[in-house]
């Protein structure tokens, strides 16, 4: 039955590739569709890296160049926050869930990577909850003359240290030109930071120690956790708070919450936008899928009609049917299979990397089959309930 | 024999109903999107009400500050001290207004909590902007300088807070100030970004003048020129004076980017995703919209041909006998055409009205807050252009294969 | 007065993918005014192939076609329609009726393509019907009929034109006696009536018999 279906596949090469080139369409955009969508479903549930809620950004601005005198303000001010009953931690961090990044090119015996980093007070990744995974967080005894001792994530001790990270070990600045003199020493492995929130690529990060005992460096931002239960007025307050040690600051205070929506608010719109016209591409393939597919069966019923009279099965027509069309998505998802298998391996598309792809080809077959066998089915029942001699005297 | 041919093919599309209503619905529902894209861009580009007069001014909103090698940057929209070094003092433009936000406030009325969205404004933003006023005046000069608690609402906030009375010299509470009501405005769509908002008050009345030290933030400049021709001029000012940029930790940050740009070049960098580039890539936006709006109108098309040309073979004895009686191939085409072109108008009439439903639908839900948009001639005569594209398009292959049928091939079956 | 319809040294060879089939070979015929012929042989001869040469539903692959003296070949396509149009009604073998269109439809259909006002093509529409007997039928459509009644239709389009030339491939093929008797009828009172040139394919003899000439083809040839 297989060999006879495909011999007649063949010989009608001409109407069937069109049906079969609509279906690898069909699958191709399928395929596009699911595999930016379980990209993006992917990127969503990977760990975040750290948790934000209860917590507020304190911006602040001073003008001018730091001083050491902003450095004391600094230490006295973290000092008045934490002492508050309200306040579970306060510390210096960089801007989260804003598109803020300092990038930065780290290298270790040959092996150079791009990394995203930031700096942060003792302390501070692990009351953020940032996972460690390997070696420890800065401590007091860090403070030493030249060193910046940073943690790094996964990824970069992936790619720096391929044989396992050396605890200890310094990776160099590959820029020339960068003032930074010191030795970035690593201690410790971490999970992952998404700095910029969860819908932002999985990417080498590393998380430096800002040493307040070094009056000279600088910071734009505070990063308080409050206890569960405060009052949001609370934020007023805490303000007056600060500005009463620091009076020429300018602050301005917002729960990282407000700027987590807004990041995700920024990409929604465009995923929204996409999902939309991808819909309609589906749509329009469908009808398109369905007009060829009624039209090829529909084409055949003086040959179907022939097949009742020389003792076909109602049955065995309809199967004859859903075998053909099967076969041809069969082929059409094989072509598509293909096609699709070149971006992970190209790696030109970053969004569509394996894990993506193959959830993505998985779902353009099932739906390539269901489609195909619904499209031909109808017309096939339609086909098969002609009596013979209608179907024979069709004109 | 017009009229013979619409008989014809009214007859024959009644005959095949089904395989006719796919493909109207089909057409349809790509003329009803295409429809409602035009429309919005349309509202977009070309904004009635307070921003009718959007071709004589550019807006300033993306704004970054970054090291010079690129590796720390921060985007945003501009801080008010980006606003008050570099764009202030620009002497291009006739006028020069600015906003911030709008942001969300809280105004209490009756115990339940109002969550308008609260814009500050300049004294110049009401001159650029021609907002429609149903009471009162806006915000002045002296009440910018002087700090003075006053403020403007739209018509739905004078119906949520004071039940649709006159609210002019009525106060009001909000975000914990108390203003009072100077001017009553028709409500602007959230579409317009430089006009939409509920409340406008004057930025002197911030509580806290913190905003000042902020070189991102979030303010937007409206630069305003009288004669439309200056504007590239204004452009080249402002990117001239970014070059100037210095920031008052120039160890932190060296060189910033601010652009002004068009209601068009706005949609431009929005699509290509190119936010702070000197060139708005106008030219690349538009070529990317030709190529997609083919690219949209491709597949239904191709199914469209394809159906044509499968009608044409399963009525090639049809053809065959009507060219064996005297038909010649003009009356052939002519017929189908005519067939194809009945298609192409219902299914475009479904389409537009189907796109006028959408657009109700999208308005009525609220996604685009006050959302009221304009269908005029030039949407109408988009979609019509597309309409008798969508005709030509899937009927000229077919009915040239048609014409070429030699009669006894034709009875034969093709 | 030279002939209604001459052929001259016409052949027509058909091509499939590997074979080439010689259908008709050097033919040579004559047909005049007036006169009412049959064509017989057996299947598969070219007696089709000749008839469809004649009603200019073909180009012949070498040789001359002339109607009314004057040669087919250098026709535009606007000139051959025009031919169809005016001088030839066909009646095919498998009637080619239009399944979407009503009797009288379908019956119209030559006269669509001439300058006439639309009550006056179904006037005469109706009254070709008549003729062949199926006035009760008219807003019927070709599926509700019985082959006799199709074959009637088929036969009231030909004639509704009034052309110079019927065609009939097999037009009794299809009935009984009886009903292939009254078609014969028909066909006799055309061409003793209106002088109308019939040129009928059949395999009846009897009918043949009613003709004023046989011709008989024989492996793409005629003879004698």
């Amino acid at each position: 039955m297989l060999r006879h279906a495909v011999k007649l596949i063949w010989n009608r090469k001409r109407a069937n590739g069109l049906i079969v080139t609509e279906l690898v369409i069909a699958f191709l955009i399928v395929f596009i569709v699911s595999a930016l969508g379980a990209h993006t479903l992917y990127k969503w549930r990977l760990p975040l890296g750290f948790e934000w809620e209860e917590t507020v950004e304190v911006m602040m601005s001073r003008g001018g160049r730091w001083t050491e005198d902003d450095g004391l303000t600094l230490r006295r001010l973290l000092a008045t926050v934490r002492d508050q009953p309200e306040v579970e931690w306060a510390h210096s961090t960089m801007p989260l869930f804003r598109n803020w990044r300092w990038t930065t090119s780290v290298a270790h015996e040959g092996q150079s990577t791009q990394t995203m980093l930031s700096a942060m007070t003792d302390g501070a990744p692990q009351d953020l909850g940032v996972e460690l995974l390997e070696g420890r967080w800065f401590d007091e005894g860090d403070a030493a003359e030249g060193v910046f001792p940073v943690l790094i994530d996964e990824r970069l001790r992936d790619s720096l240290f391929p044989d396992g990270v050396i605890l200890g070990a310094n990776i160099n600045k590959t820029d020339p030109e960068d003032s930074d003199q010191r030795e970035w020493r690593v201690i410790g492995v971490f999970r992952a930071f998404r700095q910029m929130g969860e819908f932002t690529a999985l990417k080498p990060y590393l998380i430096g120690r800002f040493a307040t005992e070094d009056l000279e460096e600088s910071t734009e931002t505070l990063a308080v956790r409050l206890q569960a239960g405060t009052p949001i007025d609370f934020e007023e307050r805490l303000q007056r708070i600060i500005e009463a040690e620091a009076p020429h600051w300018k602050l301005s205070i917002t729960p990282l919450s407000k700027l987590r929506e807004r990041q995700i608010k920024d990409y929604v719109l465009p995923l929204a936008i996409s999902g939309l016209v991808a819909g309609f591409l589906l749509l329009m393939v469908a009808f398109g899928l369905f007009g060829v597919l009624w039209q090829n069966v529909t084409r055949r019923t003086d040959e179907l009609g022939l097949r009742r009279a020389l003792g076909s099965t109602r049955r065995r027509i309809y199967q004859q049917i859903v075998l053909e069309t099967v076969v041809m998505a069969g082929l059409a998802a094989l072509i598509g299979v293909v096609i699709g298998l070149q971006f992970p391996l190209s790696g030109g598309f970053s969004a569509l990397d394996w894990r993506a792809s193959s959830t993505g080809l998985a779902a353009s077959l099932a739906t390539l089959m269901t489609l195909a066998g619904l499209c031909s089915l109808y017309p096939a029942w339609l086909a098969a309930q002609r009596a013979p001699a209608d179907a024979l005297h069709y004109e | 024999m017009l009229r013979n041919y619409l008989v014809t093919a009214l007859k024959v599309l009644q005959r095949r109903k089904f395989f006719t209503f796919v493909n109207l619905f089909a057409v349809a529902l790509t003329l009803a999107v295409l429809t409602v894209v035009i429309t919005l861009v349309e509202n977009f580009v070309r904004p009635l009400g307070a921003e009718s007069r959007s071709d004589h001014y550019l807006a300033v909103s993306e704004a970054r500050i970054a090291t010079e090698d690129g590796n720390s940057s921060w985007d945003s929209r501009l801080g008010y001290r980006m606003l008050e070094r570099h764009v202030l003092p620009l002497e291009e433009p006739d006028l020069i207004g600015f906003f911030n936000g709008p942001s969300q406030g809280t105004v209490y009325v009756d115990g339940s909590k109002l969550t308008p969205k609260v814009a500050r404004t300049d004294a110049n933003y009401w001159s650029i902007l021609d907002f429609r006023f149903l009471e009162g005046r806006p915000i002045s000069q002296a009440d910018f300088d002087e700090g003075r608690f006053v403020a403007i609402i739209n018509r739905s906030m004078r119906e949520a807070i004071f039940a649709g009375e006159p609210a002019l010299g009525q106060s009001l509470s909000a975000s914990g100030q108390r203003f009072e009501v100077i001017g009553v405005v028709e409500d602007e769509a959230a579409i317009r970004r430089e006009a939409f908002s509920e409340i406008w008050v004057p930025l002197t009345t911030t509580p806290s003048t913190n905003y000042r030290v902020e070189w991102v933030g979030d303010f937007t400049a409206l630069l305003f020129a009288e004669d439309a021709s200056r504007l590239p001029a204004i452009r080249a000012e402002l990117l001239a004076s970014m070059d100037e940029f210095v920031h008052d930790d120039p160890d932190r940050y060296q060189v910033a980017n601010a652009v002004a740009n068009s209601k068009f070049e706005q949609l431009a960098r929005m699509a290509l995703d190119n936010p702070h580039g000197r060139d708005s890539k106008v030219g690349a936006f538009i070529m990317v919209v030709i190529a997609v709006t083919i690219a949209f109108m491709l597949l239904p098309a191709i199914n469209l041909i394809n159906l044509n040309v499968s009608r044409i073979l399963e009525r090639a004895s049809e053809i065959g006998v009507r060219k064996a009686f005297g038909a010649s191939a003009r009356s052939l085409v002519g017929q189908f055409l005519v067939e194809n072109l009945v298609l192409s108008v219902l299914g475009g009439i479904a389409g537009f009205i189907l796109g006028i439903g959408l657009l109700d639908l999208i308005e009525r839900s609220g996604l685009i807050p006050y959302g009221d948009f304009r269908i005029d001639w030039r949407v109408f005569l988009g979609s019509l252009v597309a309409m008798t594209a969508f005709g030509l398009i899937s009927g000229v292959y077919p009915a040239w294969k048609m014409a070429r049928f030699n009669p006894v091939r034709a009875l034969r079956g093709g | 007065m030279s002939a209604m319809i001459e052929l001259k040294n016409v052949s027509k060879t058909y091509q499939t993918e590997r074979i080439e089939t010689l259908a008709l070979d050097s033919i040579d015929l004559k047909v005049e005014e007036g006169e009412m012929v049959s064509v017989m042989g057996p299947s598969g001869c070219g007696k089709t192939t000749l008839l469809n040469l004649i009603g200019l539903l073909d180009d012949p692959s070498r040789g001359e076609v002339r109607l009314a003296g004057k040669p087919v070949a250098d026709r535009s396509d606007r000139e051959l329609a025009r031919l169809r149009n005016d001088s030839i009604g066909f009646v095919f073998q498998s009637f080619h009726l239009i399944p979407d269109l009503s009797v009288v439809d379908n019956v119209e259909i030559p006269l669509l393509y001439r300058r006439i006002t639309r009550k006056e093509r179904r006037e005469r529409a109706e009254r070709a019907l008549e003729r062949v007997g199926l006035s009760s039928r008219i807003d019927h459509f070709p599926t509700q009929l019985s082959g006799g009644q199709q074959q009637r239709v088929a036969i009231a389009r030909a004639i509704v034109g009034e052309p110079r030339i019927v065609l009939a491939d097999e037009p009794t093929g299809n009935l009984d006696s009886h009903m292939g008797d009254e078609i014969m009828s028909i066909l006799e009172r055309l061409n003793r009536e209106e002088k109308t040139t019939v040129i009928m394919v059949t395999h009846d003899h009897e009918m043949a018999e009613k003709t004023q000439r046989v011709i008989r083809v024989f492996d793409g040839q005629i003879v004698h």
